[in-house]
């Protein structure tokens, strides 16, 4: 079972990197994004976002480009595209498991991701000195709570919809809105207070609110309402793709 | 000896529509066993119920005397299956694609070698989407044999193929008998079944509506011969139905089929035709093959569904649930 799992995992990674789309959105625009902010508006100090740089505020906020990503297109299509095509049906017929299939198939998506962010925060902190100054482990602690739940968003993604074509469409009805009322175009604080509201609606927010309190060193009473609606978006999206998805079109 | 196959009143219908009903038979060790029909009969959703991959209403399936629901992982590390409806990603390699499957199998067979019994070793490196139509099926029959075995299902393998790689096809299934796997095959091309399978099951509408060996299935038939020609103009079948000997007239288009039966009746059917005045050509008189026994057992005539007569190459239609069987390559 080990070894399935593991040259199957190898397998996924390789097909992940040879798949260009993929790879510009979750890996490419997010750190180019960020040095577009870097160079277009520095890292100075704005009363606006409680005296913290433009960039030392907004790296949590580019994240959410990663979070979205991979739950509204990479994981869904990639499920889709191979359930479409019948190579899951294939898998089905020999003593492959499908848990060891989905374990691998989390762990390639989940190091995408975390490898996405990674360089994001690289090419922030380096190139352009931005800092947060919250303890290392916290960091990676709500990046990858974040990227797990959106994780399973696209699992439950997945189980929702009839088949791959149908991943873009849904998927940029979702992301337009939810990256928006997230932050990651422009900050949310230069907005109107009504949009600031409906963010709230948005569990992309809490994602980044969750990331950027982390980010900061920010106590964890403060951040455990955004962590709540984390944790709640992971547990109720995988119990619903635990319940409807299919393994046959 | 104990069958290594067993099928027993098996039943699965989708809805309304019945795929399989009451179907019964028995794979002894070490033969080819091939499911004829056309597009649509059966074939594949009994194939799809001895491999476990769907759920019989009724009725008994044993591999290997386990029950492929109850022990399906036990059944699937010892079967070797190709699917009809099943692509691999685009962008794997073939390697890569072997090895990987070689990995799910406690056994786990030799990838290279698996690659060269089906000739394909030296295109490792190359991706799926690379391959053409007989390659990537001799790609799917090493993934079905990468484990050695005991049981090969191929289905409709090969639909859509030009007629060197079905040859080839062909002559990869013999050298999976000659190993002593057993083997069974769907097929809607009754030529294939003709010259591959020790028996044969025609299957038609979810049933079988014969089951033996070919030979045998055509001497069935009695010393039935058929004649066939091309007509042009007005042509008036019951002049032929009336000749002694005659057993039946049918019509394909404008191709007309007599099947006669004892001696010198024949030639009583071209004599016929030449006296009516009727113009016509390319005429011919066969020996019956399993197409007529398909004929003689269901009442209908083979290209009845609107597949090719013979060797057409038009793709599987797919089992009646309405999945399509030309399946989309996805990433």
């Amino acid at each position: 079972m080990m070894r399935a799992f593991r040259s199957l995992a190898w397998v996924l990674a390789k097909l992940a990197l040879r798949e260009p789309l993929a790879v510009f959105f979750t890996l490419v625009l997010p750190a180019a994004l960020v040095a577009l902010f870097g160079f277009s508006f520095g890292n100075a100090p704005v009363p606006l976002q409680e005296g913290r740089g433009t960039l030392d505020h907004q790296l949590p906020a580019i994240a959410a480009w990663v979070f979205a990503m991979t739950g509204l297109f990479t994981v869904p299509m990639a499920l889709l595209g191979r359930r479409d095509a019948g190579t899951l049906r294939r898998f089905q017929v020999t003593p492959l498991r499908p848990t060891t299939y989905l374990a691998a198939d989390v762990v390639v998506h989940l190091g995408q991701a975390l490898l996405g962010l990674a360089l994001l925060f690289a090419v922030g902190a380096w190139v352009f000195g931005a800092r947060g100054g919250g303890q290392p482990l916290a960091i990676v602690g709500a990046a990858v709570l974040d990227v797990v739940a959106f994780l399973a968003f696209g699992y439950a993604l997945a189980a929702l919809l009839p088949n791959a074509r149908a991943v873009p469409v849904v998927g940029n009805v979702l992301a337009v809105p939810m990256l928006f009322l997230s932050g990651a175009t422009a900050p949310l604080e230069v907005m109107p207070a009504a949009v600031q509201r409906s963010a709230q609606l948005n569990p992309l927010y809490h994602a980044v609110t969750l990331l950027r309190g982390a980010w900061f060193g920010e106590p964890w009473g403060v951040l455990a309402a955004s962590a709540a609606v984390v944790a709640g978006l992971l547990v109720f999206a995988a119990a619903f793709a635990a319940w409807r998805f299919r393994w046959d079109p | 000896m104990n069958p290594v196959v067993t099928v027993a009143g098996l039943r699965k219908a989708y809805g309304d529509v019945t795929a399989a009903a009451d179907v019964t038979f028995d794979v002894a060790r070490g033969e080819v066993f091939g499911m004829v029909g056309p597009n649509g009969a059966g074939k594949t959703t009994i194939l799809e119920c001895v491999t476990g991959l769907r759920r019989p209403d009724a009725g008994r399936v044993r591999v290997l005397g386990l029950d492929p629901q109850r022990d399906r992982y036990a059944v699937r590390e010892r079967i070797g299956v190709q699917l009809q409806a099943a692509a691999l990603p685009d962008a794997l390699k073939v390697g890569e694609a072997v090895a990987l499957f070689a990995s799910f199998y406690p056994r786990a067979g030799n990838p290279g070698r698996a690659l060269r019994r089906v000739g394909l070793d030296d295109r490792r490196r190359a991706r799926v989407s690379d391959l053409s139509g007989g390659q990537r099926q001799r790609l799917f029959i090493a993934l079905a044999l990468v484990h050695e075995p005991e049981v090969v299902l191929l289905d409709e393998l090969t639909t859509g193929l030009d007629p060197q790689a079905r040859r080839d096809a062909w002559a990869l299934v013999r050298e999976i008998r000659e190993r002593g796997a057993t083997v069974i095959l769907t097929t809607h091309f009754m030529e294939e079944a003709e010259r591959l399978c020790d028996r044969v099951a025609i299957v038609d509408h979810g049933r079988v509506v014969a089951l033996d060996t070919v030979g045998r299935l055509i001497a069935s038939l009695g010393e039935e011969r058929r004649v066939t020609f091309v007509h042009e103009g007005a042509f008036d079948e019951g002049s032929m139905r009336g000749l002694p000997g005659v057993v039946r007239v049918e019509r394909l288009g404008d191709r007309v089929i007599v099947s006669v039966r004892g001696v010198g009746t024949a030639g009583r059917v071209t004599t016929a035709l030449e006296e009516s005045g009727v113009a016509f050509d390319e005429l011919r008189v066969e020996r019956p093959t399993l197409e007529d026994v398909f004929l003689a057992r269901t009442g209908s005539a083979w290209s009845g569904d609107g597949a090719p007569p013979r060797g057409g190459a038009r793709p599987g239609g797919g089992v009646p649930d309405g999945r399509p069987a030309a399946a989309p390559r996805g990433p």
